[in-house]
């Protein structure tokens, strides 16, 4: 009973292996590093946003810009690319405390 | 950025909105008009509104399998002529005045413009509000897993 219980719990293992993809080597060091490059590419369009916002109130000072609009919708993308990364910082901030103070 | 893609086109119909705006205010100023650069009264004119699409390749394909919305807003497309008949008043001593004494006067319709100003007012509060509900949605999405 006890070694068939196993062999069950074997082969169910393997299936699922065989289902699912096989993972690569460096599955972790990869998906780490996409996230850090995810988060330096958000926080690089948010920069860049917040500068596209900036000019084109300096723009629409001087009078280069005719539509106000694009001036407050510029501001308004920039403000909410900010937001986006701040609750996405917050987000990854809270799951690092969560592990941090794993009692061992 | 496609998360934002409600926010141009919005964009675009306050743009096309403006541009309206600017024809209508034309029109009204011009109201009293009798003398142009191409010679006769001062036409009413109108602008013509055209739906722009995404029109690259993979746009069109995707849009195609309803994987994505190609819409892109709206433009103005060209802004042509009121072809109605010149309004004659009987002013001989008006320098644009025919042999007869009469004037023609701009086919402006001072009412219809007031209407058309409306409507396009209107139309560029509806689409701010489509603006604000837009980024209200983005706020609300960021709130998923907040509290």
């Amino acid at each position: 009973m006890e070694l068939d219980f196993i062999n069950i719990n074997d082969r169910m293992v393997q299936s699922t292996q065989k289902k699912m993809n096989p993972l690569p080597k460096n599955a972790v060091d990869k998906a780490a590093g996409s996230f850090a490059n995810y988060l330096e590419n958000q926080l690089e369009a948010v920069r860049e946003a917040q500068l596209h916002s900036k000019n084109m109130t300096k723009d629409f000072m001087m009078g280069k810009v005719d539509n106000l609009h694009d001036v407050m919708i510029a501001g308004e993308k920039a403000g909410l690319a900010m937001k986006t990364m701040n609750t996405l910082r917050k987000k990854v901030l809270e799951a690092y405390r969560e592990v941090s103070q794993t009692r061992l | 950025m496609s998360v934002f893609q409600s926010f141009n086109i919005a964009a675009s119909g306050l743009t096309a909105e403006r541009l309206r705006m600017d024809i209508i205010s034309n029109n009204i100023s011009n109201v009293n008009t009798t003398k142009t650069n191409s010679g006769g009264p001062y036409r009413r004119q109108m602008p013509v509104f055209e739906a722009v699409f995404n029109r690259e390749l993979e746009a069109q394909e995707k849009a195609n399998r309803g994987e994505s919305f190609n819409g892109k807003g709206v433009r103005v497309k060209q802004i042509v002529e009121d072809e109605s008949q010149f309004k004659t008043v009987y002013d001989p001593n008006h320098p644009h005045a025919d042999e007869n004494g009469y004037v023609h006067m701009p086919n402006v319709n001072i009412v219809k413009e007031m209407v058309d100003m409306i409507t396009a007012s209107r139309s560029f509060e509806a689409n701010v509000t489509a603006l604000s509900t837009s980024r209200q949605m983005f706020n609300a999405t960021l709130q998923i897993g907040q509290g």
